[in-house]
């Protein structure tokens, strides 16, 4: 590992040369390490910090001791040594990732974005404290975070043939990427790649909601949209409206409404931004045939009508608080809007494993999960339809 | 009134009011011809709700410069495109394709030429361009350096080159152009980064200074690349005069989306709305217009595009509206200074992470 010893290697937290023996998943001494490392957080200035905060309850050990239960049974241990490629833009999700990979037993080394924002370093010095706690000692052996400039190919490519495994998020164009380099013969891969995702709400639930029910709504839609920019896979750009009412287009203004003040009082629409977003908006309505009108309030909320299901769903590039809508009448709908692209399904007014049976009824190729709105964003140990503690971790038969 | 009728008007001539009316009645005939002629365009009107009647300028819709990166856009027929204009994008980033027909080329070179010869005068002039020839010789992509070059060659005769093939300055052809024309006035021509890069910065290390007399330079393409030598317009135009005696620098905004249509740097070094077009200033968060004094996101509108629908677009650049009518340099229109382009900024999501 000569590569290795370049100065271009920061170890941000953990050891550069991880160990790689497998431990069984949910060992006791990754439980105590996410319990410690969930109160660090919380006693460290990412105490205030939302997403920081949603980590932290994330891997209280209360939850992760509920998690254990569901795989109990079959004695399981982890692959090895695991390779994460974190997106840069998609705050903390590193951390998910890696304890993931912790929770399936696996030793693990991350690459971390060169852009990595304020956050993720913090982040980064809290992990590194914790871990070289000495009673961590073990696990800071078996984990580590660095980064080096993309262009050492080499690097990567050598680091990818010690690995028993890798964890490549980040989009169609890093999943090819990665792929460009060899693995192990029996090495696993876990890829995510690009995805978006819709939302399904019921007119007569909205027009029932009282001003404060139809508050908290809009500021949980808030949160699975504009928080990411509308950039997430599981981001919702398109709204199916279920037509249960006999005035939905009331309903409907009355959502869009306070999803505006909610946006207005809290969304930071930088001029980047707006030029990506109206940019957007113009290339769809000059080439998507099924679109209505555009309305706009100002450059925070573009509504957008379809006026047909459209004959490609994954075309429909919008963001930055841009949302398509459409009028259904019954969810066997849903099948002219969904692709194997589609991630997520949110809903208000829907019962979410209702429609979670449907989609299963019509035998859709898309739709992993659907959650009431404002979960769009809440990781899972099961993302994009795989169980990933299962997939990262094998079973030893008796 | 057409567009040759209003090339026949002087450059810096048209007051606020007769540009308001030349320009609502322009833009809405335009606006209405794209509508009819390109259907993408008339597309995206019928969808923002814009209507078909009488607009004023500032009610006329905008398409951001970038979709001609992603998008063919014409309001003619394939057969009578001309010619094809990219934008020279940096390296791995998608360029601008602009159709043009042989009268927007025509009035292309016109309208350049009219609001050039405010600053050098009706005649041809000994002219040395801050380039390489070879930047001519590659038609298949024609580049907007090229294209910048042909269009202010019209200025020129005879013209020639001050860097040879390899990008390096050719000091013999220098000298023996200043010889040759010594006493009259000069014209030079180049882009920016360019012209600092090759010119100034190739004198200053051998350490030789030219003078080139009565001499104006014009120069475009922005300061961009300039940016990470901290190089400010008052020392790029002090080094020009310390190098090379050169005694008037301007510099000029344009885009290769809007080519002719350039806004020329006064001898007050304030850029200027010429009668052919003119700027707005938008608020990014609704695209509402600045005050004087505002910065805000730049639209350019022209009546010269009608080839393609490109008679106002928002732009990625960030400006300042000084004033209209009131420069100290007696031009009339608006005047302005560029403030950088849009800064870009971290956006969140899940995909195309690896640049990082």
């Amino acid at each position: 590992m000569i590569l290795m010893e370049a100065d271009t290697l920061r170890v941000l937290a953990g050891s550069a040369h991880p160990e790689a023996a497998p431990w069984p998943v949910f060992d006791p001494r990754v439980l105590d390490f996410l319990s410690d490392l969930s109160t660090a957080l919380r006693a460290s200035p990412l105490g205030t910090d939302a997403e920081a905060v949603s980590f932290a309850f994330w891997c209280r050990r209360s939850r992760l001791e509920a998690l254990k239960k569901q795989y109990e049974g079959p004695i399981r241990l982890g692959r090895g040594l695991l390779f994460h490629i974190p997106p840069a833009n998609v705050p903390l999700l590193f951390a998910y990732s890696l304890a993931v990979g912790m929770l399936a037993g696996c030793a693990n080394l991350l690459r971390m974005s060169s852009r990595l924002e304020e956050r993720g370093r913090m982040f980064c010095a809290v992990l590194d404290e914790v871990l070289s706690r000495p009673k961590h000692a073990a696990l800071k052996a078996r984990t580590g975070l660095i980064s080096y400039p993309r262009e050492e190919e080499d690097r990567t490519a050598a680091l990818l043939l010690e690995c028993d495994g890798r964890v490549v998020w980040g989009g169609d164009a890093t999943v090819e990427a990665m792929r460009r380099f060899p693995a192990r013969p029996g090495g696993v891969e876990l890829v995510f790649p690009d995805r978006w995702s819709l939302c399904l709400m019921s007119e007569a639930h909205v027009a029932a909601l009282s001003a404060s029910e139809l508050e908290l709504l809009a500021h949980r839609f808030y949160n699975d949209t504009y928080l990411m920019d509308q950039n997430a896979c599981s981001s919702p750009r398109l709204v199916l409206w279920e037509q249960d009412c006999p005035d939905g287009a009331s309903a409907r203004d009355r959502f869009w409404a306070a999803l505006c003040r909610k946006a207005e009082d809290t969304y930071e629409l930088t001029p980047y931004k707006a030029a990506r977003k109206y940019e957007a908006l113009c290339e769809l309505a000059m080439t998507e045939p099924a679109l209505g009108p555009v309305r706009r309030e100002g450059n925070l909320l573009y509504r957008v009508s379809l006026t047909a299901p459209p004959a490609d769903p994954d075309a429909l590039h919008l963001a930055f608080g841009s949302f398509l809508e459409y009028e259904i009448t019954s969810l066997g709908e849903l099948s002219a809007f969904v692709t194997r692209r589609t991630q997520t399904l949110t809903c208000a007014g829907i019962a979410p494993d209702e429609a979670a049976r449907t989609v299963a009824a019509l035998g859709l190729p898309g739709i992993d999960r659907a959650v009431p709105v404002g979960q769009a964003m809440e990781f899972d140990v099961v993302w994009d339809g795989k169980d990933l503690i299962a997939s990262l971790s094998r079973v030893i038969r008796c | 009134m057409d567009y040759d009728t209003l090339l026949t008007k002087e450059p810096f001539s048209l007051s606020r009011a007769e540009k308001r009316t030349v320009f609502s009645d322009g833009l809405t005939e335009l606006t209405r011809y794209h509508r009819e002629h390109c259907p993408p365009y008339a597309a995206l009107l019928d969808r923002l709700g814009v209507p078909d009647g009488p607009l004023a300028p500032e009610d006329v819709p905008f398409l951001p410069v970038s979709v001609f990166k992603d998008l063919e856009l014409k309001s003619v027929p394939d057969g009578q495109v001309f010619k094809t204009i990219t934008s020279s994008g940096t390296t791995g980033q998608r360029v601008s394709r602009i159709f043009l027909d042989a009268g927007t080329s025509a009035n292309q070179q016109k309208t350049l030429f009219r609001i050039t010869s405010a600053l050098v005068g009706n005649d041809r002039l000994p002219m040395l361009v801050i380039d390489s020839k070879k930047v001519l010789r590659d038609r298949a992509m024609f580049s907007a350096r090229g294209a910048g070059i042909l269009g202010f060659s019209i200025f020129g005769s005879p013209m020639r080159y001050a860097l040879n093939n390899d990008m390096e300055l050719d000091l013999e052809a220098v000298e023996a152009f200043l010889e040759q024309y010594r006493g009259r006035k000069i014209l030079l021509f180049g882009f920016t980064f360019m012209i600092w890069r090759h010119f100034c910065q190739a004198l200053r290390e051998k350490g030789i200074t030219l003078d080139f007399g009565d001499s104006v330079l014009i120069h475009g393409g922005g300061w961009k690349k300039l940016v990470n030598e901290a190089v400010s317009p008052e020392e790029f135009n002090q080094t020009l005069r310390e190098v090379a005696g050169i005694r008037q620098v301007a510099d000029y905004y344009g885009m290769a989306e809007q080519t002719g249509c350039i806004y020329l740097e006064c001898p007050q070094g304030h850029l200027h709305a010429s009668a052919y077009s003119d700027v707005l200033f938008r608020r990014p968060a609704d695209h509402g217009l600045c005050t004087v004094g505002e910065p805000g996101v730049i639209q350019v509108l022209s009546l010269l595009p009608r080839s393609y629908p490109g008679h106002s677009l928002l732009t990625e650049d960030m400006g300042v509206l000084l004033g209209e009518d009131d420069c100290p340099c007696g031009w009339k229109g608006k005047y302005f200074s560029i403030t950088g382009r849009i800064p870009k900024a971290e956006v969140r999501g899940c995909s195309d992470t690896y640049g990082g």
